[in-house]
């Protein structure tokens, strides 16, 4: 899993910025001696190559399962209800990590998007209408749930790009707002 | 015995009851909507029948069309599973008319619990316990301090018309009851334009628990023991589990004779359920019966090592009960958790769409088969690589394990759930992982209206979101 001995994993903390652990694996036979900030040791082995997400082995001794996956150049792991994604960078990496510049997310403020993959059962506004906060834009319906649609503040309407009856995927464009 | 059954459901508990018949020889008709041309159950099935378009209403919610459907396959009985006709009181006559045996109870049993208020009537006069209240409106704060004490403190004042827990008030005294009584009347005018006021025993830290019960035509009837269903989202059942670690045995005998003797008095000759409300004193109350197989009935076979399918189609084939209440094993602990297509991220909304992984954990049990001693058990109607319509019931698989004691079979869940991998769509895994894991899970510190991890939060996402750590 891991490239080199000595690692860093950089993890995005709650405040925006980021939480950096240092990681020393060593190799022993069929066990992994992780040492994790420099204090806390753990002898991990994994009952077989990871070709999957679903991983399982020994802790210390202790049996475990969890799921580990890729998600670009992140390690997902998941366990018990929580999840870490952290990427593994080298020392080096890490430190020049800082500098790469971070994107930005697009604008979607503008935009009413679908919050699930469901039926459009009903769109209640039309193209140059003048809408208010919490006032019902639009109703989705799938798996026996019906999700109303709420405006969040003012706005005019300025494109409608989903029609009454279209089956919608998740994050699709319905409304364009002014 | 029947030669061949018509499953007039879906998904995994349509799979379930094929396990079965195949088990006993029966053959078995699935019947299936456009958008499960490619389900598992209609795989799994010797024939399958095509009922129509995707909307539940013109196929799985057809009777015309699954009559036709029996008729055509020459099936002689129809299974309905739980959901869309299971309670349907019309359709079980329409069947029995037709000449085919509906596997559940008769249609007069069904009508007589499908009723909220008839269903507390019949309880009373079976000596079930009910609620204690005053449905007649009351007048004066008096009268109401009056009531309250006949009741016995607390008591829960509310609005006939009241809803979002507006104009409901709770006295633990006659002071409270007093003032209670006129503020909630006083709310009630002026929010609902309706100051109606009633008052009912205060169920304090309330939990859901079941008996199973199974009656058969020859005048038998037994309770299976309880299962807890405290564990709710927006009154939907999350985990269930047999035994219940908040009752004793001598709570569970009384509720069981009392489970039993309303199924005598409608005549009740299937497996059913009788729900009821069990305070922190365990003074347990009637809520409802349902009279058809349930969602959970799993952790009851893992405990029975009954197999409820097979006894509903024993008794609907005309067989009594080949044992008796003596007979009955409560063995080991079983748990439950429903995995739904669900975003938890999301407020929990559904999440539908190709299944592009789906690895359940390696299973040790299977339903219909004996149950040894501990076990994972796992029931699904969907497959890697299948598509998870939007039409129907978000609930695409059913994780069960066994263990020798609660303990263990905690940790075979904890396992279980960090080993069960879905993506493609988004699931309640890691949400049920978090549960099951809860230091308030394993001491038994819930019910129905908190959640082991939210005390005054119905919305368990709250909690959820800070041990999602850098969800980026």
């Amino acid at each position: 899993v891991v490239v080199s001995e000595d690692a860093v994993a950089v993890v995005k903390n709650a405040e925006g910025g980021r939480d950096d652990t240092a990681v020393n694996v060593q190799v022993d036979g069929d066990t992994l001696n992780v040492t994790v900030g420099g204090t806390k040791c753990y002898a991990i082995r994994f009952d077989g190559p990871i070709r999957d997400i679903g991983v399982s082995g020994t802790v210390d001794g202790r049996r475990f399962h969890a799921q580990l996956e890729r998600r670009g150049l992140d390690y997902v792991v998941s366990h018990g209800g929580a999840q870490v994604v952290a990427r593994m960078l080298s020392p080096r990496a890490a430190e020049l990590y800082d500098l790469m510049p971070a994107k930005q997310p697009p604008d979607l403020s503008r935009f009413l998007l679908s919050p699930m993959p469901g039926l459009l059962v009903d769109v209640a506004v039309a193209v140059g209408q003048q809408v208010r906060a919490g006032e019902r834009l639009a109703v989705i319906e799938a798996m026996k749930m019906e999700n109303v649609l709420i405006a969040q503040r003012d706005a005019v309407v300025k494109k409608v790009s989903a029609g009454r009856g279209d089956s919608l995927s998740v994050d699709q464009i319905i409304l364009e707002f002014e | 015995m029947f030669k061949k059954i018509l499953i007039a459901n879906r998904g995994e508990i349509a799979c379930r009851v094929i396990k079965t018949a195949r088990r006993m020889g029966i053959a078995t008709v699935a019947v299936y909507s456009d958008a499960d041309r490619e389900a598992r159950h209609v795989a799994l099935a010797d024939e399958a029948v095509h009922i129509g378009p995707p909307p539940a209403r013109e196929s799985y919610l057809s009777m015309d069309k699954i009559i036709a459907a029996c008729k055509q396959t020459g099936a002689e009985a129809v299974h309905p599973g739980y959901g869309f006709l299971s309670e349907n009181s019309e359709f079980s006559r329409r069947v029995e008319e037709e000449g085919i045996v509906f596997i559940g109870p008769k249609h007069a049993s069904i009508a007589a619990m499908g009723d909220k208020i008839a269903s507390k009537k019949l309880a009373t006069i079976a000596k079930v316990n009910v609620i204690p209240g005053w449905n007649e409106p009351i007048e004066t704060p008096d009268e109401a301090v009056g009531i309250a004490r006949d009741i016995g403190y607390p008591v829960m004042i509310k609005a006939s018309a009241g809803g979002g827990g507006k104009g409901l008030r709770v006295a633990y005294n006659d002071r409270e009851a007093h003032e209670g009584f006129t503020s909630c009347r006083n709310e009630a005018r002026n929010s609902f334009g309706d100051d109606r006021v009633f008052i009912e025993k205060f169920i304090e830290e309330p939990r859901h628990i079941e008996i199973q019960v199974l009656g058969d035509g020859h005048g038998h009837c037994l309770y299976l023991w309880e299962r807890e269903c405290s564990i709710q989202r927006r009154h939907q059942k999350l985990i269930e589990e047999a035994p219940s670690a908040f009752l004793d045995r001598e709570t569970a005998r009384r509720m069981g004779e009392q489970a039993v003797q309303l199924a005598r008095a409608v005549d009740y000759q299937s497996a059913g359920t009788v729900e009821f409300v069990v305070g922190k004193d365990k003074s347990f109350y009637f809520l409802e019966m349902n009279t058809r197989l349930q969602v959970e009935h799993p952790v009851t076979e893992c405990i029975t090592g009954l197999d409820l399918v097979e006894q509903m189609i024993r008794v609907a084939a005309g067989e009594p009960l080949a044992f008796g209440q003596a007979d009955v094993k409560l063995d080991g602990w079983a748990i439950e958790c429903r995995i739904n297509a669900e975003d938890p991220a999301r407020g929990f909304l559904p999440s539908t769409g190709r299944l592009v992984k789906f690895q359940p954990p390696a299973a040790t049990m299977e339903a219909s088969l004996p149950v040894p001693a501990a076990g994972v058990r796992v029931d699904t109607g969907v497959y890697e690589g299948g598509e998870i319509p939007m039409q129907y019931d978000s609930m695409i698989a059913k994780l069960i394990v066994k263990g020798r004691d609660r303990a263990e079979a905690i940790e075979a869940m904890r396992g279980a759930l960090d080993a069960f991998v879905i993506r493609g769509i988004s699931s309640n895994v890691g949400f049920q992982s978090a549960l099951i894991g809860h230091p308030r899970f394993a001491s038994v510190a819930f019910n129905t209206s908190a959640p082991p991890a939210s005390r005054g939060s119905s919305r368990a996402g709250r909690w959820w979101s800070p041990r999602m750590r850098s969800r980026s």
